[in-house]
């Protein structure tokens, strides 16, 4: 095994290694190069327009969905790639806002955008702004046709929820986890409030405690320009990354009693106990020995 | 080598550290803290990580004399450690097991002092009495172990006057060392000088203090070798 992980249910998901653009130019002489769970992948496109991965020297199952490449890293997926519909909807803008470089576990990263609570803290005058601190409940439901993790109603004052508001809103999200290190959100559009704008959480794993993020969105919004999106994007994750790189450890520790949750993190214990129960060693402590 | 371990380690100086104004991230003994004055000036010695999510305390902020975390704001109340804020729930009671983990913490002699980890609940109920050190000059952070350090000190003329306190001269200026081991490969070296401040403002020390810690560093390749 080329990939420095031993979990079966890491090894047996898709994990991105980037947006399909990286490969545009690549070929078997001259691939993108690039890292996944401590393994050097080598990526190209053939000319008949497949792609191919080679992990360490040995090739690798690797498709391209949603304009992003993933990699099995077993070459036995346990299921295949999440549904992403918005993806391929009529009206929606398609962004990708590339990949930010976080030293940080996959788990944290996932937990970080599934957390509404951090919003007035460390996205003051975006998503969250003081005294509108509290989170009212919301519903985390397992679906167990997909394995899919999703939390339904949930609601936060915005003062300035995406590039194009121009005022607060009272706004809408759902969170999905799809993977153990993909995830989506759904928020109230503001140009179009009737519709919800989609955002994807693609993240790569280098090591155990380096990751890249990338986030590609699906949004419903005729005003503003490609660069204004990405440039958004951009600074929500910049608020995020010094936050991130310093959680002690930086692997998400999922044996109990080391970190208290409460209510408003629903999600995120949810998805601690997803991880556990698939038994996810990669990025995560499972006892407090291994600290 | 004069090393002689004691459960308190002068971490950080006293004068550096204002009541319910920031918060200054140390070590002792390999582990992370954060330090901070409440409003009546008592130090508070912290492990530096929030009980909630891991995110370090050291980058929060003192808000109505609590240390406020920057990821949530969760708000811990002084002396105790304890959650008394959970700012997502503005209405509960925050649970018992919200709490930080907290160190013996005191002033003494001009240094902020922290009792081990290890040795808390050990003897030696108060920091040692160290040589009367008039301004407190300047802090080292070394890239060496508190051996090396110590070895660097004693090898410029330095004498151990006081447990992790070392004197001796500097650019010929009588000095005070008082030396704490941080972490692996790092320990700080806190100077002070028993001469007036014009001393200081004459420049001569500094020079004498970045000569020494290029040559403290410099000694441990041969030590790896040897």
């Amino acid at each position: 095994m080329t990939f420095k992980c031993t979990d079966a249910f890491t090894l047996n998901s898709w994990l991105t290694i980037g947006p399909a653009s990286r490969i545009s130019f690549a070929s078997k002489a001259q691939p993108y190069r690039t890292t996944l769970l401590e393994s050097q992948l080598a990526v190209w496109r053939e000319a008949d327009g497949g792609v191919s991965a080679e992990a360490d020297g040995i090739t690798v199952l690797v498709e391209s969905h949603y304009g992003y490449l993933w990699v099995c890293p077993s070459g036995q997926p346990a299921r295949p790639i999440f549904e992403f519909p918005e993806y391929g909807e009529a009206g929606r803008r398609i962004v990708d806002c590339d990949g930010i470089g976080v030293a940080v576990s996959h788990p944290r990263m996932i937990e970080n955008f599934l957390d509404m609570g951090h919003f007035p803290y460390v996205h003051a005058n975006y998503l969250g702004e003081l005294p509108n601190t509290e989170v009212a409940p919301y519903e985390v439901k397992h679906d167990e046709l997909s394995d899919e993790l999703w939390a339904d109603d949930c609601r936060f004052f915005q003062p300035k929820t995406s590039n194009s508001a121009t005022q607060g809103l009272q706004v809408e999200y759902k969170y999905r986890v799809m993977q153990s290190a993909s995830a989506m959100l759904y928020k109230t559009a503001f140009t179009r409030p009737e519709f919800m704008d989609a955002i994807g959480l693609f993240v790569q794993p280098h090591s155990e405690e380096r990751i890249t993020a990338y986030c590609l969105l699906a949004y419903i919004d005729d005003t503003s320009s490609e660069n204004d999106l990405l440039s958004f994007q951009h600074t929500i994750f910049g608020q995020d990354k010094p936050i991130l790189e310093n959680q002690v450890p930086r692997r998400m520790p999922l044996y109990p009693g080391t970190e208290v949750p409460t209510r408003c993190d629903a999600m995120s214990t949810a998805y601690r106990r997803w991880l556990l129960d698939k038994n996810v060693s990669y990025g995560t402590v499972r006892s407090a020995a291994q600290v | 080598m004069n090393f002689l371990p004691h459960a308190w380690v002068p971490i950080h100086p006293s004068s550096r550290l204002a009541p319910a104004n920031g918060i200054v991230a140390g070590f002792v003994d390999g582990h992370e803290i954060a330090l901070w004055r409440d409003e009546s000036g008592q130090a508070q010695a912290w492990e530096n990580r929030c009980p909630h999510r891991g995110a370090r305390l050291s980058l929060g902020r003192i808000i109505h004399n609590r240390l406020s975390c920057a990821y949530h704001g969760w708000e811990f109340e002084a002396n105790s450690g304890r959650c008394v804020g959970i700012p997502a729930h503005p209405s509960q009671t925050p649970p018992r097991s919200a709490c930080v983990k907290t160190y013996a913490c005191m002033d003494k002699g001009g240094m902020i002092w922290v009792k081990r980890p290890d040795l808390q609940d050990a003897g030696e109920a108060e920091p040692p009495d160290t040589p009367k050190a008039e301004f407190f000059c300047r802090s080292l952070g070394l890239r060496i172990d508190v051996v090396a350090t110590v070895e660097a000190l004693e090898s410029r003329g330095f004498q151990v006057c006081a447990p992790n306190a070392w004197a001796g001269r500097l650019a010929s200026v009588p000095m005070i060392a008082m030396v704490s081991y941080a972490q692996e490969q790092l320990t700080f070296v806190h100077f002070w000088v028993q001469s007036n401040r014009q001393l200081i403002k004459a420049g001569a020390i500094f020079p004498a203090l970045v000569a020494f810690r290029v040559s403290a560093e410099s000694r441990m390749p041969a030590e790896i070798s040897s």
